[in-house]
This record gives structure tokens, sequence and C-alpha cells, in this order.
């Protein structure tokens, strides 16, 4: 199960480990805060951004109500071009068109652009094991694939680490010790990189819009690397999931705004690349142009009630702002995407396999914090309860939490026995404190939140006659 | 005494079974304020626990005992919580669709705070304080789109002053069963959330959602931090508020 790397009864345990890390808590903390701020500066700037995020909604829901439709017309136009796209189902699919356009073309070392989808299908692991030399190129990415690590993030890979941490991986590939000096550090990397794209033989980038009316894929970045990722070797192979899609190249610029401005606060970001095929009449550009179309679960979501989720453009902000993620960082989650967005999608995509998919729901306070931040409207922490139950109903819940629901259900739905429960929770709370559910909770507690001995509708009947 | 009307008190399981002082002085306060108060008879639970848990069919079982008790009740419906006020706005029109009763009751819903604050007038500073620091709840914050009934009513108060805490619009980590299954970090989440109103200077943590405030005391206390909590009726009536 790609989208899960996380071993599932460990989840306590990556928790545990991550409240450990003060520093961690500190610097997504800190990414927390500065992230509400720069969107109240976003709001000043466009006090419009409630129509905006309506208007972003709709857009991408007819997107993924008509991908079907909007992906034929991508692929005619690709093709028109002398382009290719071609239809991956599975992980497995994706991952044996990479090896088949890396074989024929003799490729060995390959720059790749930052793309989750890669995480997604393990790209690098299968190009690792059939011999070639995949280099992530995106900074983060970069001292992410060096330290053997998975992205932590979205969009900011290597927030887990602290800039001596990262110096410590980069010495390890220098050779040589470094300090944790900022520039010092982008400059080892810019040059060690910029070897990587001169010797590549094929470039793999994501998309974060496929544009139906026109064939062309919308690459944004800040690097500049992806540009170089799609241009400078003779392949160019673009990773996108199958919701990735929009219909005109109007609501793509409009898109692309969003994005930026959830993202980083800014209209744009450095680099905003329209590709539509391969380099024509001896422009510069790669040879050849392939976009694999992943679907990997979504076509099922988009048949479901929770298609919504296929709205997401991945600006991250969900993660950013949610105060679980903030304290536990990405790793703790044990999926591909985690943060609020992961916790909803990672058990859609996986049809509510057991295993920590099923679990992932529920790690969350559903504080909405989320839903506040998402640029097109998805209402996350509503969904996130609809998961919990699909997850209960697939089997996440065990006879003993079902039965135990039952019997609440059935006694509360009585004025009697509720009025019952009250006077026996009020002598159990003890037995409550040491046994039951909550007693990890309770634990420690001086002030331990029990059942009143007089609870107010006992009190009542004396407050109606002071009346 | 009641040239205000009258009013339906949804105390909520909260209240009644761990924190009924915060019903009976929300009565008073209301009486003050110049309300009839009634309280209407078999309301038990707003089904969130189960809601919440993924358990809409228990969830729905049980609200429809409370619904029925508030479908025959009068006048505007005073929830002592955002949390559960903000869920029977959001969650009941699912729970109980083609149920005509369902919206006419939740049109008369009304959080404690929200109803009040329009009654509240700022009192000008004089002397020695004692300061407070405000919890909204996120279900009141989000939910209800309300942060401002809270600080109204308390900003209304001679003998408080209401001071800012840092990261305010965090969650307290509470976050019903996410507390039991997620223990650690819903504690580590409270322990950020108590230091700020520690960092504040405040001594006392005033909330109009129960389920806060348990969590934050506990919290609290097993820091060793000198907070008391105090749900927002209680510090009205202690106060002495009236409009």
């Amino acid at each position: 199960m790609s989208l899960v790397y996380g071993d599932d009864s460990a989840l306590d345990d990556r928790l545990e480990k991550a409240l450990g890390d003060t520093r961690l808590s500190t610097t997504l903390q800190a990414s927390r805060r500065h992230l509400l701020n720069f969107r109240a500066a976003v709001e000043v700037r466009h006090p419009d951004w409630a129509a905006r995020v309506d208007r972003a909604r709709a857009i991408r829901t007819s997107a993924v109500e008509r991908a079907p439709e909007l992906l034929d017309r991508f692929e005619e136009k690709v093709t028109a071009r002398g382009g290719r796209v071609i239809r991956a189902a599975t992980p497995d699919d994706a991952v044996r068109a990479v090896l088949e356009i890396a074989r024929r073309r003799g490729v060995k070392v390959i720059a790749k652009g930052k793309t989750m989808i890669s995480e997604e299908i393990e790209l690098n692991h299968a190009l690792e094991t059939a011999g070639l030399t995949p280099v992530e190129t995106d900074l983060g990415e970069w001292i992410v694939q060096l330290a053997g690590e998975r992205p932590s993030h979205i969009l900011a890979p290597v927030i887990h680490r602290s800039r001596s941490q990262i110096a410590d991986v980069l010495a390890v590939h220098s050779g040589a010790p470094m300090d944790d000096d900022p520039v010092g550090l982008v400059t080892y990397s810019r040059e060690a990189l910029r070897s990587v794209f001169l010797e590549a033989e094929m470039g793999i980038t994501g998309g974060n819009f496929l544009v139906a009316d026109t064939g062309t894929v919308i690459l944004l970045e800040n690097e500049g690397n992806g540009r170089l990722a799609s241009s400078l070797p003779r392949v160019h192979v673009v990773l996108a999931g199958l919701e990735r899609v929009l219909e005109t190249t109007a609501d793509a610029a409009f898109m692309v705004e969003q994005l930026t401005l959830a993202a980083v606060g800014r209209e744009l970001p450095a680099y905003v690349s329209w590709l539509s095929g391969p380099a024509t009449d001896g422009d510069d550009g790669p040879e050849e142009f392939v976009v694999i179309v992943v679907d990997n679960g979504r076509s099922r979501v988009r048949e479901s009630d929770e298609r919504e989720i296929l709205n997401c453009i991945r600006c991250g902000s969900c993660l950013t702002v949610c105060p679980v993620y903030s304290k536990v960082g990405g790793h703790a989650y044990g999926s591909v995407y985690g943060g609020p967005i992961g916790a909803v999608l990672t058990p859609l995509l996986t049809d509510m396999q057991p295993g920590l998919g099923r679990k992932l729901p529920f790690l969350s306070s559903l504080c909405g914090a989320c839903t506040d931040a998402c640029p097109v409207g998805i209402p996350l922490h509503d969904m996130l309860v609809r998961d919990r139950a699909l997850a209960n109903r697939a089997g996440a819940a065990g006879r003993s939490e079902r039965a135990a629901w039952g019997a609440w259900a059935r006694a509360w739905a009585s004025p009697r026995l509720y009025r019952a429960s009250a006077r026996a929770g009020a002598r159990s709370g003890p037995f409550a404190r040491a046994f039951g559910p909550g007693a990890k909770w309770l634990d420690g507690r001086a002030t331990l939140p029990l059942p009143s001995s007089k609870p107010f509708h006992r009190r009542w009947s004396d407050l109606e006659k002071g009346e | 005494m009641s040239e205000r009307g009258t009013v339906a008190l949804m105390p909520t399981c909260l209240v009644d079974l761990v924190r009924p002082e915060a019903g009976v002085a929300a009565v008073r306060v209301l009486r003050r304020a110049g309300y009839r108060v009634t309280f209407p008879e078999g309301q038990t639970c707003c089904g969130q626990p189960a809601w919440n848990s993924g358990f809409p069919d228990e969830a729905r079982r049980v609200a429809s005992t409370t619904l029925d008790a508030l479908a025959s009740s009068e006048g505007p419906i005073v929830v002592l919580s955002g949390s559960c006020a903000a869920t029977m706005l959001h969650a009941w029109p699912e729970l109980f669709q083609g149920d005509p009763r369902a919206g006419r009751v939740l049109e008369r819903v009304i959080e404690f705070g929200a109803l009040l604050a329009p009654l509240a007038n700022p009192v000008p500073t004089t002397g020695a304080r004692r300061p407070v620091a405000f919890h909204c709840s996120c279900h009141q914050r989000r939910g209800l789109r309300d942060t401002t009934s809270g600080p109204s009513l308390i900003n209304a108060l001679p003998g408080v002053e209401l001071v800012e805490q840092a990261d305010a619009d965090s969650c307290c980590g509470f976050g019903g069963t996410f507390a039991i299954k997620f223990a650690d970090v819903s504690t580590a989440m409270g322990r950020d959330k108590v230091g700020h109103v520690h960092a504040a200077g405040a001594a006392e943590l005033v909330s109009g959602d129960v389920g806060c405030l348990m969590h934050l005391g506990g919290v609290a206390a097993e820091q060793d931090v000198p907070i008391v909590t105090t749900t927002l009726p209680e510090l009205l009536e202690r106060e002495g508020w009236s409009p």
C-alpha cells in the first residue's frame, strides 16, 4: 500500500516520539503563525477572498465531475502537438511506464522536480532498483532524499529538520564539515545540483494543473529546478493525479493565483511554466514529452459521495494550520499525505482497507482550522467526520466500541435511563478513572471531570420554586 | 420580572452532569436579565459525542429525544455550549432530514453568550481588576462564527479585566473522544494553551464551553499551573452582571 509507509500499530509510538521533539513543535508552530499572518494580509489585499474560495470551489467541482471528458480533450491536444498521455490505473502501471521510457532512451540519471505522486507510487525506489539514478532537485526534497527520509509536508518537505540538521546531511554528501549558514548550504546544493541538470537524460516533474482546452501542463515552483528539469533533458515526464485537470486557461490562470495565495501569500510563485508538448523546430525543450495520468483509487473516490476531496490543489495550508499536525509533524501520520488532507484522503484512496488509513480520520480534534484555511472550500473537518463513519462501518470500530455506543444510545435516548446513568456515573467515578476508556486522559489529573452528585436536572425543581 | 420573554434552557449533558453550577448560574443570570426561564423536560444530549466519533445512527437516536423535548418548548433555546449549539445547527439538518420540527427548533437555537452579548455595555476601567483570559471554543469560533460575545460580556464586568493570550485561536486539544483516543497529543495541545493563558498573567480562564474547560482545568492541575476555570454564566453571576 504505497500511500501508507508507516506501521499501523506504531502510530502511537510515532506520535509519542514526535511529541518529545520540542524543536519540531516550535518550528511548526512558527510556521503556523507565519501562514495565519500572511493569510490575513492576503484577505486585506483580496477582500473578496470568500467569493474567490466559492469560485475556486465551483471550478474544481465542475472539473472533477467532468474529469473523464476533460482528460480525453487534454490527451487529444497533447497528442496533436506530438506529446503523449499515458493513463496509469495503479502505481505499478505508472512505474512501468516510466521505466519503459527510461530503458528505451538509455537513461541513467534523472532530474526530478517535486511531485507527491512520485512518493505515492514509490518511484525513486523502483528507479534505483532498476539501476537508475533519480536525483531530487527541489532543495527540500533533495535533502530528504539524501537523508533517506520522506517529505513531512506537501510543500515544505524538510520542515522537520533544523538548519544544523540539514548541514549534517549535506556534510555527509560533501565529505567535509559544513556550518549551518543558509547561504553556504544553498550555494553548495545549487552547485551540486547544477551538474545533475546537465547530465540528466530524463526530467520528471509533477503538474499542478492539466488544462484540457489547450493540452497544457502548468508547473508552479520557486527554485527554477522544475523549469530546468522540464527543459534541459531530452525527455520530460510529467506525473499527475487525474484530478489535476481544469477546463480552460481562464480557470487555470485563476487557480494558479489561488493556489499561490494560499500556499505562500503571494499572487504568483517565482516560476510558472505552461508546458504544452515537446520542442518543435529546434526550439529549447525536450524531444519527448509524456504525461502520466495516475488514478490509484481516484476514480472510485470520484464516483463516491466523498468526491469533493479530489478538489484539493495541494497547497499544504491545512497541514500548516492544523494544531495536531503542528504538534506532531508529517512523519507521525505515516502516510504520504499527512495532516487533515491526508487524514481524509488516505483512507478514501485506499478504500477503507484495514490498517493505518482507517485510523487517520480520528487523528483530529475537529477544530475546523483546516476548513477555514482551504482555498477551494473543502469542508475538511466535516469530511473527517464522514470518514470516521465510513471507517467504523468498514470495521475500524471493534465489537466492544460498537456495543458501547449502542448501549449509550439506548440509555440516553430515554430521559429516565439518562437520569439513571447520571446516578450510576456519579457513584462509579473512581472505577471509571481506573478502568474506563478515558483512563489515560484522566490519569494524573487532580481535578477530575467526574459526574456531579447532584446534576442540574435534580436542582431544577428548587430553582423553579425560587423564581 | 420577565419583560424580555421566555427562554428554554438547554444546559447540555456536560453542564447537567459535570458542571451543574454553570446551569444554576445561567438560570440566575438569565432571570436577572429579565427572562423567564424554562427547562424543557426530557432533554438529554445533542448527540455530538457519537456524531463526531462516526456513529451517526446512535447520534440520531439520542438527539431525537432532545429534539422531542425542545420541540414543545417556547422562545429562544439557550444552549450552554458553543460546541453543542454548532453541532445542532450543522449536524441536525442531516440527522433529521425531512423532519420539519428540526428546522423550527434550530431557528430558535442560540448560544448563551450570543443571547446576552447585545445587552452588554462596556464599563470604564477603574482600579485594580482581576485578570481573566477567555477561551473561545473552536466550534463557537468556526461553527457559529462568534468570537465576540464572550469578550463583550467580560468587558461589561467592572471587577475583571480581559487579558490577551498568544495563539488564542488555536484548539485546546479536547475534541471529545479525540482526547481519549489520542490522549498524549490532546494533552500536549492543552499544555500549550494553559501555558499561553498563564503567560498572559491570568489566574482564571473563562469559556462558554465546559468541554474545553474540564480538559484545560485538568491539564493545568497536572502541570501545577495556578489557573481556575470558570464558565461564562458562573463569571457573570459571580460578578453580579445585569444589563
